[in-house]
């Protein structure tokens, strides 16, 4: 287990629930902050700067869609948000403002890790990196944007515009989840955002194109109600 | 009788697609479309072939769907019509027994009871013996429109209520029975059957043409060239108003009633003589012509005393007259005549204001007191016609000029009260000499009569005290001026004091019994507004229907002091109903207050519709085409006069209202209690979800926690026992999950936010749920190469394909759980097969409530298919459960596509992209 020195906040009013991230996080080798209401939270994140932080979005005092508001103003840090079950507005609205993934309770701890350790890298690599890279590969598949070219393995796939479009779309954030009326804004424009079953049909005719099992997809990952994801790994 | 095609389709006449589209249109609008259509067969005279024409289309349309009864016809003997009743189906008549004769009428019961698709009823304004349920034929062919029969008909123009007096000047007969335009008016088709004048007369001089009886008389006259060429233009000319208008409200889309071309409005003023009603139909006239509404204004002076009961009678009657022609009409009490017709016409935005010519006292004339020219002084803008009451014909025979702008003091104080005048002269007789004894002067004597003449005037009225004075003068002549008991003057100066007193008993008894009047006029308003007042104040804070029924009956008995009955609508019919116990129960009462709530129509006493009964019903309608109940009232004297009519009209009103305010409050306590119930739910629903999320959250994730962070150090059954704790938590999790979702469906309002979903997604999260607590890789999923588009509530149908899932990979854990999912037609079709043990003897208990499957394992996967079958059936669809042969189970879900949603495409996206190569 190779130290990371990341700085965690967790903002989270359940104090078992601190409880139980704390020690697992540490295990992980992450440094690790507690707030347990949204004024604080902001208040450490601004004053700690953490790499990342994982925000329960019922909060006592204020929502924690606040945080996230507030937060976007001045920084890009990730925010991996939790949340029960049922509540998936909450959850759309988070990431529409801007969290960069979410968690529904109940959840284990090694599903958290993975997706802090997924978050964590793919911030690592925007600040990184400096040239902006038209190929995108995952497995087997490859998206050459320039030339508007995607391949799976060494086959050819064809592909409608619109169905580029939104691939396009996905690869731009590899490993997070897009809000389908993210996906509506960026492909049909700001117009239809309110005909989310445009994303799911298209996507479903794209899925059949490269998937082998749709119900099972490997590369593009359903988030039920919320939106899309393209696998990273 | 043989029906040709009894089931035919509604759609009636003939090929000619473009008029019945139009008309249907017409027909259909404003909510007629269950309403039978009516057809007119319309002439200008006996003997054009009205009958006949109407037979003719009758066999035509026996032939072509048949479902045809003559319910009337009169052949007249003439033997070409009756052939053409030949083989058609014939209604016996109604037989009725007028004072020992024997008449033949039509039977509405048994048309209605017959309900075929089209009835014949000849002779639209004929009018009914006794007896029948309506006084007039078209009352009955209304109710049979009403209830969805088309009827054919026939009328002559002299029958047309607007027109009634041009013809009867045409013709020199005036025609007793006429027909509403209104009825007229409802016809969807007009069929004029015409025949040029001299073939007419040849037909009459040949015997051909039945003459009726009433009109052999006048016959002479009547079948005269020049007067069949006016009766033809007439109507040829009502023809084309009525076809002009259907085909412009075809045009526009609108209902066969009047369109309003312009602003203009028109307003007559109407009083209770007869050359009223003349006003009253030219101003109809021109309103048709126009195409403008109108309105019929009628004043009463409080300070004329009451009108004579002919004169009320009269005015009503022209009130009604005008407002079976469509008119509005307006009734104001004030002294100004003129004043109030020129406030009245510029309230309601009057544009041309008709009054009729008066036969004034020309000295009024000179004065500018006529009442005319006054209108016209103070009509600002308003242009005023000043018609003679019979203006349409310039035919003076009839030399009735008596014209007039506005109800007239009929009478003075009628006659009964005239006596007073004797008592009251003998005592001031007696008096005067008493105190002549004890040497009162003369001037105080004086004094004494015009006391008597004041004081009569007061009680007993104008006319009264106008005797008195005279009488007065005369006594004091005899008994007190010399020489005493006779009536010679000595003195001349006597002429003098005579004149002075009889001009002031004469101008005090005006004065006096005017103010009398008036006051009581102020009575007679404050009654009505005291009725008002107490119905609408009681009613306001009444609850109940009884309790309304009670203060109507309290406040129409305390100040009206009438017999009043009050049903409500129970069960669909009338109700039991509260108030006089003999209205109450009479049968032939109840038949018309039923009558009058099934049709929401005045019926009974002075009204069309069985007026044969003790007292009048009016409907109790909160809003238009809605009954709820009827009001019964039996007047004290003879019938209801137009002021009365008018305050029942509006207690009605008042009782429809306070009794659907009392339904709606009810409604909304009701409403209110759910609300309340509601939010407690969603209230309980939260905090379920919160408060056992969260400590089930924090469970789980304190076991995994800790076998990730120590289970190295851990001793096998220790790392047994915190994986216990998390799957077990999980399951927990599952369980909240159902009861939410089962709590939100048992409500029966499913918050069912369904949208088209691929499948294959829908299965992807169901799938990854159930990874969690099983190894799913032994799911195969079948599903169509061109994919799976389902109508559904995402969250739902994820929970009950997980629930089917799960179900089969824990009952069946060693074998292959298949999943084929196929949309067949309209609807989504999802079987689950496994090899597991099966569902026992009774697959379908298991979708029953809160059962478990088999006892090997004790999982509460009952809940789990119970709600199954609750979320399949919320979206419009089923969940069946069976034994598979060889071994098994098999689910088999549909979810339907529904009725008003297509399945999108993913329209214009086909062409693929050019790879740059």
């Amino acid at each position: 287990m190779t130290p990371n020195k990341a700085t965690m906040l967790i903002v989270e009013d359940e104090r078992a629930i601190r409880r139980f991230l704390r020690p697992a996080l540490e295990a992980e080798g992450y440094r690790v902050l507690e707030a347990d209401d949204q004024a604080s939270g902001l208040g450490m994140a601004s004053s700690h700067t953490p790499d990342l932080i994982i925000l329960d979005l019922g909060l006592p005092d204020r929502d924690g869609l606040e945080l996230i508001r507030s937060l976007r103003e001045w920084s890009a840090m990730p925010v991996i948000v939790v949340s029960a079950r049922g509540q998936e507005a909450d959850k759309v609205a988070a990431l529409d403002l801007g969290a960069d993934d979410y968690l529904s309770k109940p959840f284990s701890i090694q599903e958290l890790l993975a997706r802090v350790r997924a978050a964590l890298r793919r911030s690592v690599a925007i600040r990184t990196s400096t040239e902006v890279t038209s190929e995108f590969r995952v497995g087997d598949l490859t998206v050459d944007l320039s030339k508007r070219r995607v391949m799976m393995a060494s086959e050819v796939i064809s592909l409608t515009p619109l169905e580029f479009k939104l691939l396009a779309a996905l690869t731009k954030h590899p490993g997070r989840v897009l809000t389908h009326k993210a996906l509506l804004e960026v492909v049909w424009g700001p117009t239809r955002a309110n005909e989310p079953h445009l994303v799911r049909v298209h996507m479903a005719n794209l899925r059949r194109k490269i998937e082998k099992d749709t119900a099972r997809p490997r590369y593009i990952l359903t988030e039920p109600t919320v939106g899309y994801r393209l696998a990273d790994d | 009788m043989e029906k040709l095609h009894p089931q035919s389709s509604r759609d009636p006449r003939d090929q000619r697609p473009d008029p019945d589209a139009l008309l249907a249109r017409v027909d259909n609008e404003g909510g007629a479309s269950a309403k039978g259509r009516l057809k007119i067969f319309f002439g200008y005279s006996a003997g054009v072939g009205k009958t006949y024409a109407m037979l003719s289309a009758a066999r035509a349309l026996e032939m072509k769907r048949g479902d045809v009864l003559v319910g009337y016809v009169e052949p007249h003997g003439r033997p070409d019509t009756e052939s053409l009743l030949l083989g058609l189906d014939i209604l016996p008549y109604k037989s009725i027994i007028y004072r020992g004769i024997t008449l033949r009428e039509f039977d509405l019961d048994a048309a209605l009871e017959r309900k075929p698709k089209l009835v014949l009823v000849d002779e639209l304004a004929h009018t009914n013996a006794e007896g029948c349920r309506h006084p007039k034929r078209w009352q009955d062919i209304l109710e049979l429109l009403d209830a969805g029969i088309d009827v054919y008909t026939t009328v002559n123009v002299q029958h047309i209520e607007s027109l009634n007096d041009v013809v009867g000047k045409i013709t020199g007969i005036s025609v007793r029975e006429t027909v509403p335009d209104s009825v007229f008016d409802r016809a969807t088709d007009i069929e004029l059957v015409d025949l040029p004048p001299h073939e007419l007369l040849e037909r009459f001089s040949d015997g051909k043409v039945y003459v009726p009886e009433q009109a052999q008389r006048a016959s002479e006259r009547f079948f005269r060239k020049e007067t069949l060429v006016a009766l033809r233009e007439l109507a040829l000319r009502k023809t084309a108003e009525v076809v002009n208008r259907q085909v412009e409200a075809g045009r526009r889309g609108l209902a066969a009633k009047p369109i309003w071309a312009t602003r203009d409005r028109l307003m007559v003023a109407v009083g209770p003589s007869p050359t009223s009603a003349r006003l009253i139909r030219s101003t109809r006239r021109m309103a048709t012509q126009l195409r403008t509404p109108w309105i019929a204004v009628a004043v009463e002076r409080p300070s004329g005393g009451a009108m004579s009961v002919l004169a009320r009678a009269n005015l009503d009657a022209n009130l009604r007259l005008a407002e079976s022609l469509g008119a509005e009409t307006v009734t104001v009490r004030r002294d100004s005549v003129a004043d109030a017709i020129v406030d009245v016409a510029k309230d309601r935005g009057v544009t041309r204001l008709v009054v009729g010519k008066t036969a004034e006292p020309r000295w009024k004339q000179l004065l500018g007191l006529s009442i005319v020219d006054r209108v016209v002084q103070q009509s600002g803008d308003i242009d005023v016609l000043v018609i003679r009451g019979d203006a349409e014909t310039p035919d003076k025979s009839e030399g009735r000029s008596t014209g007039d702008a506005g109800p007239k003091d009929e009478s003075n104080r009628p006659f009964p009260h005239a006596w007073t005048a004797i008592p009251a002269l003998a005592a001031t007789v007696l008096i005067g000499l008493g105190l002549r004894e004890v040497g009162v002067s003369e001037p105080n004597i004086i004094m004494v009569f015009l006391l008597g003449v004041v004081l009569v005037a007061f009680l007993a009225g104008r006319f009264a005290a106008t005797l008195l004075a005279v009488a007065s003068v005369l006594a004091f002549n005899f008994f007190f001026t010399d020489p005493r008991f006779t009536f010679v003057v000595n003195d001349l100066e006597y002429l003098v004091t005579f004149s002075v007193m009889l001009l002031v008993g004469l101008v005090v008894s005006g004065l006096v019994g005017r103010v009398r009047k008036q006051a009581r006029a102020a009575e007679d308003r404050a009654d009505a507004n005291e009725v008002l007042h107490r119905v609408a104040g009681r009613l306001a804070s009444t609850t109940g229907r009884a309790q309304i029924s009670m203060e109507t009956l309290r406040v129409l008995d305390e100040v009206m002091k009438l017999d009043t009955v009050v049903f409500f609508r129970e069960n669909g019919g009338l109700g039991a109903g509260m108030g006089d116990p003999s209205l109450m129960v009479s049968p032939a009462e109840r038949a018309v207050a039923s009558w009058a709530l099934e049709h929401g129509l005045e019926a009974g006493l002075g009204t069309d519709t069985l007026p044969n009964t003790t007292a009048w019903y009016l409907p109790l309608s909160p809003r238009e085409g809605e009954t709820i109940g009827v009001l019964g009232v039996r007047p004290k004297s003879s019938g209801f006069d137009f002021g009365q009519r008018r305050l029942l009209q509006s207690v009605a009103v008042i009782i429809a209202q306070a009794a659907e305010r009392d339904d709606l409050s009810d409604l909304a306590r009701a409403a209110s209690v759910s609300a309340e119930a509601e939010r407690l739910r969603s209230d309980l629903l939260s905090t379920v979800s919160h408060d056992l999320r969260t400590p089930l959250a924090t469970i789980g994730g304190a076991a995994s926690a800790l076998l990730d962070h120590a289970g190295s150090q851990l001793g096998d059954q220790d790392r047994e026992l915190l994986l216990d704790i998390g799957t077990e938590s999980e399951r927990m999790t599952r369980l909240i999950e159902n009861l939410l979702q089962l709590g939100k469906l048992d409500e029966g309002r499913a918050p069912i936010a369904a949208d088209w979903f691929p499948m294959d997604e829908l299965l992807d999260a169901a799938l990854k749920q159930a990874g969690r607590a099983a190894d799913t890789s032994r799911v195969r999923i079948e599903l169509p190469a061109e994919g799976v588009l389902v109508y559904a509530d995402a969250t739902l149908a994820t929970q009950l394909l997980f629930n089917l899932l799960d179900n089969a990979l824990h009952h069946a854990p060693d074998s292959e759980v298949v999943l084929r999912t196929a949309r067949s037609g309209r609807k989504v079709r999802v079987v689950i097969l496994d090899r597991g043990p099966g569902l026992g003897n009774d697959p379908e208990k298991l979708l029953g409530r809160f059962e478990r499957g088999g006892s090997r394992t004790s999982r509460g996967v009952g809940l789990g298919l119970s709600i199954c079958r609750a979320i399949a059936e919320a979206h419009g669809g089923t969940l069946d459960a069976r034994n598979r042969d060889g071994g098994g189970a098999e689910f088999v879900l549909t979810l339907p596509y529904p009725a008003d949603a297509e399945p999108p495409t993913v329209e214009g996206d086909t062409h693929a992209p050019e790879p740059d190569a």
